[in-house]
Formats: structure tokens, C-alpha cells, sequence
């Protein structure tokens, strides 16, 4: 029986654990606007509008999520929330954000990026616009 | 002779070019410049293990670390990073008693030391340079494949 040197332990371990394949580079961008907003509301919920945008030549799929100012994700309606931006495109997202009883709420809207199946990366963009709702009694 | 001078009169008014009426039109262009933020990924990091296989790091030797452009077109935003609280691909007991840890510099537009806490941004490309680690609290990572995200942030 072998005994395997410690470096070569080492060696077959470092192949066999993290194998990231290196993605090109720009493979996941995105951008988000506005990034900051107030909106007043007669209602019982308020509306923002994001335009996510893929600011590169290849299609990029996006998530929009909605988390509260302690990172909680809100029970908001995103339409829609989530699809494929083709290269330099940008597309209109509709967001209706509860107030839940309070006169004004702080949220943020986050376009997040979605790794195609078979790629790996081991950074996920998210990029958060702040946004204020309040309520008008 | 009296009618013929009328008529040679009338048509040299008819004859004569009509004035040319100078017309100009505003063609507005419109446009509305919001501030945003834009993240663009690179190539993704390598995490290596350390002689005793108990921590996976990207700065252990042979680990790499992940990097990012980020482009804000305005000052108010920051960047900030949260560490993974699980590995999105591990063999059997890879991901059992693992905490994580995950830091981020940057260099261009902002220069920023390593660190972990939120930082306000300059406008302008700033370059980030992130690194994780995965540290067992008991016994060492088993072979295996392992795959963890560290979530970037540009608010």
C-alpha cells in the first residue's frame, strides 16, 4: 500500500475541491436606476418602477427582489421578477410594495443576477436601490 | 395702349418670385439622466485548502481570489459583501459545523483596504477584489467538490 506525500495530498484535494471553471470576463454585469426614490401613497401599498439594465453585448438573466432595511425579504409584487436581458437592453419592472399597517416604509429594490445552468461563479451582483414609501392619511 | 400697359403690369406681378417665407421649427430632444450603479463579474475565484485541510480559502496558495468592476455614476452609493452561510455544492459532511468568512478591497475610482464592512464608493470604475474562506470546526473537508457564492453589493 502507498502512502501519499503530503504535498501530493494536498495537490489531489486542491483539484478535486473548488474546480470554478473561469468565466469570461463581464459574464455576469447588470445595473439598476433609479437608485433612490420617495413615493407617497393613498393607498394601502406603494408602487416604484426599476429599470434593470444588462449594459453588455450578451443576454444576462436577472432577479428583482424586494428586502426590508435589515435585509428580510418583503412580500412584494414584482412584475416581473425575474427574465433575460438581452445585450444593452433594458426593461421596465413594476414593484407593489405593502405598507403592512405602518404610515411609511423603507425598502430596497435589488436587481440580483442568475447564473446560467452549468456556469458557476462564486460572486453574486446584487445591486439595491434605497426607496421610501409613505403613506398619505 | 392704355389696357396693354395693365395687362404687361399684371403679369409682371404674377412674373415675379414669390417671397420666400423664412420658417423655423424647435425640434426638442428630451432626456432624463438617473444615477445608477453597475456591477460587472469577472472571473471567479479558486478556493484552495491549507495543509491540513481545514480551511478552504482563497488566499491559501493556489486559491484566487473572485473580482469585480463596479461603475457608479454618482458618490451616494456604497459597496458591501456578504459572506455565504452555506456551500452551494459540497460532498457528504463538507458543509457540516463550516463558518464563512468574506472580505473585499478595492483600487481605481475608490481605494479601499481589505475589509468587511460596507464603504462608501466614488464615482467612477472601481476595481474589487473579493476572497472567502470556509473554515471546519471539527475534523477536515472531505474530497470533493464545493462551490459557495459570496453575494457583491452596490446600494
Amino acid at each position: 500500500m502507498s502512502v501519499k506525500t503530503p504535498s501530493k495530498l494536498i495537490q489531489s484535494v486542491c483539484a478535486a475541491a473548488f474546480a470554478l471553471a473561469l468565466l469570461p470576463f463581464g459574464a455576469s454585469a447588470q445595473a439598476l436606476s433609479p437608485m433612490r426614490g420617495t413615493v407617497s401613497s393613498y393607498t394601502d401599498s406603494f408602487a416604484v418602477r426599476v429599470f434593470p439594465a444588462n449594459p453588455y453585448n450578451h443576454r444576462i438573466r436577472i432577479e428583482i427582489r424586494v428586502y426590508d432595511q435589515d435585509f428580510n425579504l418583503v412580500k412584494a409584487r414584482v412584475s416581473p421578477p425575474a427574465f433575460t436581458l438581452g445585450g444593452n437592453a433594458s426593461r421596465p419592472v413594476n414593484v407593489l410594495i405593502p405598507f403592512d399597517g405602518n404610515t411609511e416604509r423603507k425598502v430596497r429594490v435589488c436587481a440580483e443576477s442568475i447564473p446560467f445552468p452549468g456556469k458557476t461563479s462564486n460572486i453574486k451582483a446584487q445591486i439595491c436601490g434605497k426607496f421610501l414609501g409613505t403613506r398619505v392619511q | 395702349m392704355n389696357k396693354f400697359v395693365k395687362i404687361a403690369l399684371a403679369s409682371a406681378l404674377l412674373a415675379a418670385p414669390l417671397p420666400a417665407f423664412a420658417a423655423t421649427g424647435d425640434v426638442q430632444f428630451d432626456a432624463t439622466v438617473n444615477n445608477t450603479c453597475t456591477i460587472a463579474v469577472g472571473p471567479a475565484g479558486v478556493l484552495a485548502t491549507n495543509v491540513g485541510q481545514t480551511v478552504l480559502s482563497s488566499t491559501n496558495a493556489g486559491g484566487q481570489a473572485g473580482v469585480a468592476d463596479i461603475t457608479a455614476t454618482s458618490a451616494a452609493y456604497s459597496v458591501s459583501v456578504d459572506a455565504p452561510t452555506a456551500f452551494a455544492t459540497a460532498p457528504v459532511g463538507g458543509g457540516t459545523g463550516v463558518t464563512f468568512a468574506a472580505n473585499y478591497a478595492s483600487a481605481g475610482a475608490t481605494t479601499i483596504a481589505t475589509t468587511t464592512a460596507a464603504t462608501a464608493l466614488n464615482t467612477g470604475v472601481s476595481n474589487i477584489t473579493v476572497n472567502m474562506s470556509a473554515t471546519k470546526g471539527s475534523g477536515s473537508f472531505p474530497t470533493g467538490t464545493y462551490a459557495a457564492v459570496v453575494v457583491l453589493r452596490c446600494e
